[in-house]
């Protein structure tokens, strides 16, 4: 018995001391605090050491539903970024930051158009996507990896992956200039067609404010998403069109047949070539109206407006119809450029036409246009558009003419001579 | 017993042992605050607000202080300095000449200001303009639309800014230190909670039924402070129409309740509402001359 209690006795401390011993093999040197504190540091250094900049294809939502687009960034300090997105020209400074949270978060934290054009609420970017979401875009990522080859990023609210690469010296301001005009170039048109063999052409689904097409043979499939590049279209992913699988469609330069210019596969199987019809020619331009080119049912309500407006003190210098910067109705320079502004309306083309548009009151305010003006005599000379389907027809058979005349459908008295320079005092010319 | 006795010997000694092998505590935080580059408005802002009135300013979206709810963008630097620049003029400086010290806003103003760039949209378009929380925060929305031109425009100010940072800055003020009941017994049965929005289809509607703004029928506190921040922010003729424009009955409940707003904000915060509503017209009406973006 007693040689048992020794060797427990001797047993006891080295199996107490071995109990309490930390000697576990940790999985990492530094605790969590440090290693974030240096993740933070990582990402700081690595974006502001490659001076030329980066470029990263966004597509905002992870759906992919509004297309994608191409941004441009340079980290000019810890706290300052400049930032150039082929929507726009030209680029803008701002501020950004990177703190710890669920690991190093990039915020885009001043606002810059160039980003946070993707992120803002419909009421905001032109209404792109819901009223409160837009096109759910980031300004806040999740920096996933930060080495001088490339940044990988994590939307905080869109979970998309996205990937900065590294430009070379002068890429930034070169690259960036070329993207926004090819992006430019692209938005000019408003329908795009798909030719196929034996010159068959049909028009494909598409929305000017989304780079996505649909295929028009096939409603279920899934939008075709794509950036647009200065040497033509890249996809987000291989669709098929046509029979033909592709993700790249080259720009071939316009030609004799095809005026615009036009975009093909590699094994030139098919043409997506743009067009403007007349009808969104005249959706996309503001144009002037005045009383002398009026039609004898507009001169009626044009005439009383006159009396209205005169005796309201209200001075016409300039009345526009058409659309400017996304919005559409009917706009008017006032009391010698001190009010510029109107009330929207709808001007929709109508369905499979090209030269036919109905025209509706919306009646919001455009600008800093007093609604008191609306009821003073305005009112009168909208009246004759509100609810009427035009026929447009071009003045030099141009497919993009300077002079237009819009012919109500079903009443030909009901006209107005449109032109897109200016005409002073419209009441009286 | 001997041998237990030893058992306990050796447990507390190899216990001791143990315990005396602590590490020591690096002296160094693990807490390292990034140092960012300064600007001309982070100078302005300690100057101005942090070192008088140890307010602070984020004008730099910061997630964790925006409402989760709300899909929002961050202010612009333009609109930033411009919002700080004009708060400090409408609506800091006004009280320190009427108090006649700092003291005021240094005790009872909110600690911070948030400035967001977008107003906070819901989804069927319509949006909030400010919120407060708790007497420590006050959020400011739609910095993005205040330009060279908006910035001079008294009624946008008003409306989209200032209405709201006085009205949030009243409910600071009848938290701290309560106003009369007799108050909410001018128009005390027609208060209606949230039904406010679609029971009055106008201000004059409102006016009517003896309330400054629809917002006001909501409750009395509501009630309190628009009737202040309405009454500091217009002109004796604005207020006057305002408040006539629902008819005699109307008009004489609001003045009730204004003489009521008046003498609490006398002798609970020796402030003349009038004198005070004065120094803001007379700034107001100085905006053209009133420079908006230098940081000097």
């Amino acid at each position: 018995m007693k040689l048992k209690y020794l060797v427990i006795l001797i047993l006891l401390p080295f199996l107490l001391v071995t109990s309490c011993k930390r000697d576990d093999d940790r999985i990492f040197d530094t605790n969590a605090t440090v290693r974030m504190t240096e993740a933070v540091q990582q990402a700081y250094s690595v974006l502001q050491a490659n001076k030329a900049g980066w470029i990263m294809k966004f597509y905002p939502s992870n759906n992919q539903e509004f297309g994608g687009y191409t941004i441009f960034s340079k980290f000019i300090s810890n706290a300052e970024v400049t930032l150039a997105s082929d929507p726009f020209t030209g680029s803008e400074t701002s501020s950004y930051s990177i703190s710890p949270e669920s690991g190093p978060v990039l915020t885009f934290n001043g606002y810059n158009k160039h980003i946070h054009w993707f992120s803002e609420p419909g009421m905001d970017n032109g209404g792109i996507g819901a009223d409160d979401s837009g096109m759910r875009g980031d300004f806040e990522f999740i920096v996933l990896k930060a080495t001088a080859d490339s940044v990988v990023l994590k939307g905080k609210k869109s979970g998309s992956h996205l990937v900065m690469l590294p430009l070379k010296e002068g890429e930034f301001e070169r690259l960036s200039t070329t993207y926004q005009e090819a992006a430019d170039k692209f938005k000019q048109f408003m329908v795009y067609k798909l030719e196929t063999s034996g010159n068959k052409t049909v028009r494909l689904g598409y929305d000017a404010k989304f780079r996505v097409f649909h295929n028009p043979t096939d409603e279920l499939a899934v939008g075709m998403a794509f950036r647009v590049v200065p040497k033509g279209l890249e996809f987000y992913q291989k669709y098929t069109l046509a029979g033909t699988s592709f993700d790249f469609l080259n720009y071939v330069e316009p030609t004799s047949g095809y005026p615009n210019g036009y975009y093909t596969d590699e094994g030139k199987t098919f043409k997506i070539i743009p067009s403007t019809p007349l009808n969104f020619w005249f959706k996309n331009n503001l144009w002037s109206m005045s009383f002398n080119n009026t039609g004898a049912f507009g001169k009626l309500y044009w005439t009383v407006g006159k009396g209205m407006l005169a005796k309201n003190n209200i001075i016409v210098n300039n009345a526009y119809i058409g659309g400017t910067s996304g919005v559409y109705g009917l706009i008017f320079n006032l009391q010698n450029g001190a009010v510029f502004g109107g009330v929207s309306h709808f001007i929709e083309p109508v369905e499979d036409t090209e030269d036919e548009v109905y025209i509706e009151l919306e009646g919001y305010v455009l600008g800093n246009f007093p609604l008191a003006y609306w009821s003073g005599g305005i009112n009168y000379l909208s009246a004759p558009f509100d609810q009427t389907t035009f026929k447009i027809t071009s003045a030099d058979g141009s497919l993009t003419p300077t002079v237009i005349t819009l012919t109500d459908v079903t009443s030909p008295t009901n006209s107005f001579k449109l032109f897109l320079k200016d005409i002073d005092d419209p009441l009286n010319n | 017993m001997k041998i237990l006795n030893k058992i306990t010997v050796l447990l507390c000694s190899s216990v001791l042992l143990f315990s005396c092998s602590e590490e020591k505590l690096n002296p160094e935080s693990i807490f390292n605050d990034q140092k960012v580059e300064r600007n001309k408005l982070d100078s302005y802002i300690d100057q101005k607000y942090t070192k008088d009135y140890n307010i602070a300013i984020l004008y730099k979206f910061v997630e964790k202080e925006s409402d989760l709810n709300y899909n929002l963008s961050p202010a612009s630097y333009e609109s930033s300095v411009r919002m700080t620049k004009l708060l400090y003029h409408l609506g800091i400086e006004p009280y320190d000449k009427i108090t006649g010290s700092k003291e005021f806003i240094q005790k009872y103003f909110p600690k911070v200001l948030n400035y967001i760039g977008s107003a906070a949209y819901r989804n069927n378009g319509t949006f909030v303009l400010g919120t407060a929380e708790g007497g420590v925060k006050i959020t400011l929305y739609l910095l993005n639309e205040l330009n060279a031109q908006t910035g001079k425009d008294v009624a946008f100010l008003n409306e989209y800014y200032f209405h709201t940072m006085h009205h949030e800055f009243g409910h600071i003020l009848h938290q701290t230190k309560g106003y009369p009941a007799s108050f909410e017994q001018i128009t005390g049965a027609r208060y209606v909670s949230d039904s406010w929005n679609d029971l009055y289809e106008s201000d004059a509607d409102a006016a009517a039924m003896g309330f400054v703004s629809p917002y006001a029928s909501s409750e009395p506190n509501e009630d309190f402070v628009e009737t202040y921040a309405y009454y500091i922010t217009l002109s004796p003729q604005q207020w006057n129409q305002r408040i006539s424009s629902g008819g005699a009955e109307g008009k004489a409940l609001i003045e009730a309740k204004l003489d009521i707003v008046r003498t609490y904000f006398q002798k609970t915060w020796n402030i003349n509402l009038d004198e005070l509503r004065d120094e803001i017209l007379a700034r107001q009406a100085d905006l053209p001359n009133f420079d908006q973006t230098s940081l000097k």
